[in-house]
């Protein structure tokens, strides 16, 4: 006999970035919404990237096995539910390349200070989400930490203000910028293991940041204790080194080499090397201001979870 | 989500590391000219240049040297012609210049940078145009 209760959908714009989270879980339904309630609908989105997620197995009751659709299509098939919330942005993004062909997709972390866009771009692990928590929490403005989004016409990086996904490694992190985590619990997030998420809302209020043009793009890495510094890179190097991070070269709406072309001619590009985090934000900021505010103050997190 | 192509960097013709090959042990005799593909999208940025081939998708940057002789690659120029126009520029010697340009063109080549295009010159290198030439003919 099946007990399921019917799936209820519920929509979210982050963003740029439409979401429809269809699930008769209703405990999973109420984590997802206490994450992004800011962002609900109340209205049906179109085109919205429509996620399913639904148990798959059952035994006396309990749930074995989940399933994760993604616009009619099987991404993941998790175990656990603290599995959930992780495998759902995960299946959001990787549909992105193929519903938004008006956005050139990197993996880079996006963020926007007095208008300027700034793309921290590198692989996993050189600190991305780290530092746009830091630079979020000194008042830089959040654009994403996972996806910088260009407008192939406008060439302006656009928000998806998902929540910031930091490993378990940022917690001295957050702990030092007095920010709190999602609900507290861990998810687990694959390779990358137990995960936590910040809501850059819960942050401040006014955290998501406006569409604005790439004046920066600077190439990330951390070493534990190392001196943060910047190091300038040609823009040849940094188009060549966005390329490498790029999710839909050949599936956006105009070449996505000559979209990286224009964007590297209109901005400044560095490698960062980057340590102590506070000191790391600061050499930051002297770069976007030109050196007239090189101590902005920390807002610390407004709202306890 | 994997990274949708392959980009690699060419490296620089006079860089330290850059394999040398003596003239003419490639696959091209010393008179070939070279001619770069038409369909591979060049943008210059700050004197350099990021080469994107849409056939095999990797991309390619170009450092001044390389995107010199990329541009002498018009089907007129043999090694020999390119190797002379540095020697203008770089306070090289031509045998130095010629080993250069020419492994930086296998470089193009193993990249499936250049087009194929008959051969024309004498068994010097010197092509019809080069100035050594025209003042012989």
């Amino acid at each position: 006999m099946n007990h399921e209760p019917p799936p209820e959908t519920s929509f979210y714009q982050l963003g740029v970035v439409r979401a429809a989270i269809n699930t008769p879980i209703r405990r999973f339904r109420d984590e997802y919404r206490a994450l992004y309630y800011p962002f609900e609908s109340v209205a049906p989105l179109p085109n919205a990237v429509t996620v399913d997620v639904r148990p798959a197995r059952r035994l006396l009751g309990r749930c074995l096995r989940y399933r994760i659709d993604v616009n009619g299509r099987f991404r993941f098939s998790p175990t656990k539910f603290h599995e959930l919330l992780p495998y759902v942005e995960w299946a959001v993004n990787w549909e992105l390349p193929r519903v938004m062909p008006e956005y050139l997709q990197l993996h880079a972390s996006s963020m926007e200070f007095e208008g300027a866009g700034v793309i921290f771009a590198g692989d996993s692990g050189s600190g991305k989400s780290t530092l746009a928590t830091a630079l979020l929490a000194r008042g830089w403005r959040y654009l994403c930490d996972e996806f910088a989004l260009i407008h192939t016409a406008s060439l302006q990086l656009h928000p998806f203000p998902r929540a910031i996904c930091m490993k378990r490694s940022g917690d001295h992190i957050l702990e030092r910028l007095g920010l709190t985590t999602h609900r507290g619990p861990r998810y687990l997030k694959g390779v990358k293991g137990y995960v936590s998420f910040v809501n850059p809302l819960q942050v401040r209020p006014d955290a998501i940041g406006c569409p604005a043009p790439v004046r920066f793009v600077i190439f990330p890495s951390y070493s534990c204790g190392a001196e943060p510094t910047l190091v300038p890179v040609g823009r040849a190097e940094a188009a060549l080194d966005l390329h490498r991070v790029c999710f839909n070269l050949f599936s956006c709406q105009r070449p996505g080499t000559d979209v990286l072309a224009e964007v590297v001619r209109g901005a400044s590009c560095y490698r960062l090397q980057s340590g102590e985090i506070d000191q790391t934000c600061a050499l930051l900021e002297d770069l976007v201001t030109g050196g007239t505010r090189s101590a902005v103050p920390r807002v610390r997190s407004l709202v306890a979870c | 989500m994997a990274v949708s192509t392959v980009a690699s960097t060419i490296p620089p013709p006079f860089s330290a590391s850059a394999p040398s090959a003596p003239p003419g042990c490639g696959s091209d005799g010393p008179s070939d000219r070279f001619r770069r593909r038409k369909d591979v999208t060049v943008h210059e940025l700050d004197g350099e240049a990021l080469l994107f081939h849409p056939l095999t998708a990797n991309s390619h940057r170009l450092n001044a040297t390389a995107l010199l002789i990329w541009t002498a690659c018009d089907g007129r120029n043999t090694a020999g012609d390119i190797a002379e126009q540095l020697l203008s520029i770089y306070e090289i010697d031509l045998p130095s210049a010629l080993r250069a340009v020419e492994s930086f063109l296998d470089e193009l080549r193993r990249h499936d940078l250049l087009e194929a295009t008959e051969s024309g010159a004498g068994p010097t290198g010197i092509s019809a145009n080069h100035p050594a030439a025209r003042g012989t003919a």
